[in-house]
């Protein structure tokens, strides 16, 4: 099924302007000691680890997008998502030494992404959905019956998600909204396969019974 | 599906006591089949018609969740930006609060006062989604971000706060505060 996001499993090289390690390389226009190059993260990556700070933000504004979506999707709060993704990259370049590659950026980062959203959340007893996103999305572009009902249908997901407790929470956010395999969601967030599949079968039938009114 | 027939609240729409299709089958093994792409149904599932009907509508069920997930959420304006103006700050500017002493050098991390701040205020029953550090006029400034457990006097937290936030960084890191900025970000209902 295709998505509207990037892939976020692969290393991916798309034109960034980062700074250039070599004076003789050639220059982007009007844009001094910086060059339009196609960057894999995994040479970002290195290059971060080395103090190369340009190179660290590079990877931000690539990803701070796709980290946020989780965050939103786990916290259900746009303010406290943004708080979420500061954290996860102070965090990850205090910890960019000790990755090691073995496990693809992204997994690192969306298991930077949940700890912080977690912890987050314990400081609650039940996630609000953020109503100011949530008056967006409902009066957004679309119009007609059909669109208004499609997006009172997905308001009701995105408070049933909200509201399942935070252990099946995770899995689910991560299986089924950022398509995420189950074992890479068991990598993430340190479980077994078994245990992942009980969460989500725990976590599907939550959801399905909270949303049966829409079907 | 009707959200006002007598299986409302079950997730499979079973006819029986027992949650039971009528053929014996767990309508909550057709759960899998319905959000799972590339689930194998069994051969009765496969000919059964209180399966194949329980699935459909499973199914449809499940088609909300991914309209949901297909439709990315709202990205804030200037997000990146800001995130990456903040993270450029933090990782270059020096991270370490200097401890005053005539002998030999005692600096500690901000992230170290931070989180004595955050457990400070937490313990009070105040809880804590976020806190910072910056270092300005007139001295060590903390910042946390609260959510007000319903009934409470912000004010009165708020205070009760800043004097724990004060005595407590000054007996455990040696440090004087000099401002406790407390922000009520949420509210908490109990129950």
């Amino acid at each position: 099924m295709s998505r509207a996001v990037q892939p976020v499993f692969s290393d991916r090289v798309d034109a960034e302007l980062v700074s250039s390690p070599d004076p003789g390389s050639p220059r982007g226009p009007g844009v001094a000691g910086t060059q339009v190059a196609a960057v894999r993260d995994s040479v970002l990556v290195a290059r971060a680890r080395s103090g190369d700070h340009a190179a660290f933000e590079v990877l931000v504004r690539r990803y701070t997008v796709a980290v946020f979506g989780l965050a939103v999707r786990l916290t259900g709060q746009a303010q406290t998502a943004e708080d979420v993704v500061q954290e996860v990259w102070i965090a990850a370049w205090r910890f960019l030494p000790g990755f090691d590659g073995r496990s693809a950026l992204m997994t690192w980062l969306y298991r930077l992404t949940t700890n912080a959203a977690l912890k987050s959340g314990r400081k609650r007893q039940a996630v609000p959905v953020d109503d100011d996103a949530l008056t967006s999305r409902l009066s957004s572009t679309e119009s007609g019956e059909a669109s208004a009902q499609g997006s009172l249908q997905r308001a009701a997901v995105r408070v049933a998600v909200a509201e399942l407790p935070v252990s099946l929470r995770a899995p689910i956010v991560l299986r089924y909204f950022q398509d995420v395999s189950v074992a890479e969601t068991g990598r993430i967030l340190g479980l077994s396969t078994a245990t992942v599949r009980m969460r989500l079968h725990r976590g599907r039938r939550a959801l399905a019974s909270a949303l049966e009114e829409w079907a | 599906m009707s959200g006002s027939g007598p299986d409302r609240g079950r997730v499979d729409g079973a006819r029986t006591p027992d949650g039971l299709l009528p053929c014996g089958r767990s309508a909550e093994s057709l759960l899998e089949a319905a959000s799972e792409p590339g689930t194998v149904l069994d051969a009765h599932q496969q000919r059964c018609p209180h399966c194949r009907r329980t699935l459909t509508s499973l199914r449809q069920r499940w088609a909300v969740v991914r309209a949901e997930a297909l439709s990315p959420p709202p990205v804030p304006p200037g997000l990146v930006e800001r995130v990456a103006a903040r993270v450029r700050a933090a990782i270059r500017e020096p991270s370490y609060v200097q401890v005053p002493s005539s002998r030999g050098q005692l600096r500690i991390a901000r992230s170290v006062i931070e989180e004595i701040a955050r457990r400070i205020v937490d313990d009070r029953g105040l809880p804590v989604v976020g806190c910072r550090t910056v270092e300005e006029p007139p001295g060590l400034v903390v910042e946390v971000h609260v959510v007000l457990p319903y009934g409470r006097s912000a004010a009165t937290e708020a205070e009760g706060a800043r004097q724990a936030v004060i005595a407590g960084v000054a007996a455990l890191a040696g440090l004087d505060v000099a401002v406790v900025d407390v922000l009520v970000v949420d509210i908490e209902v109990a129950g």
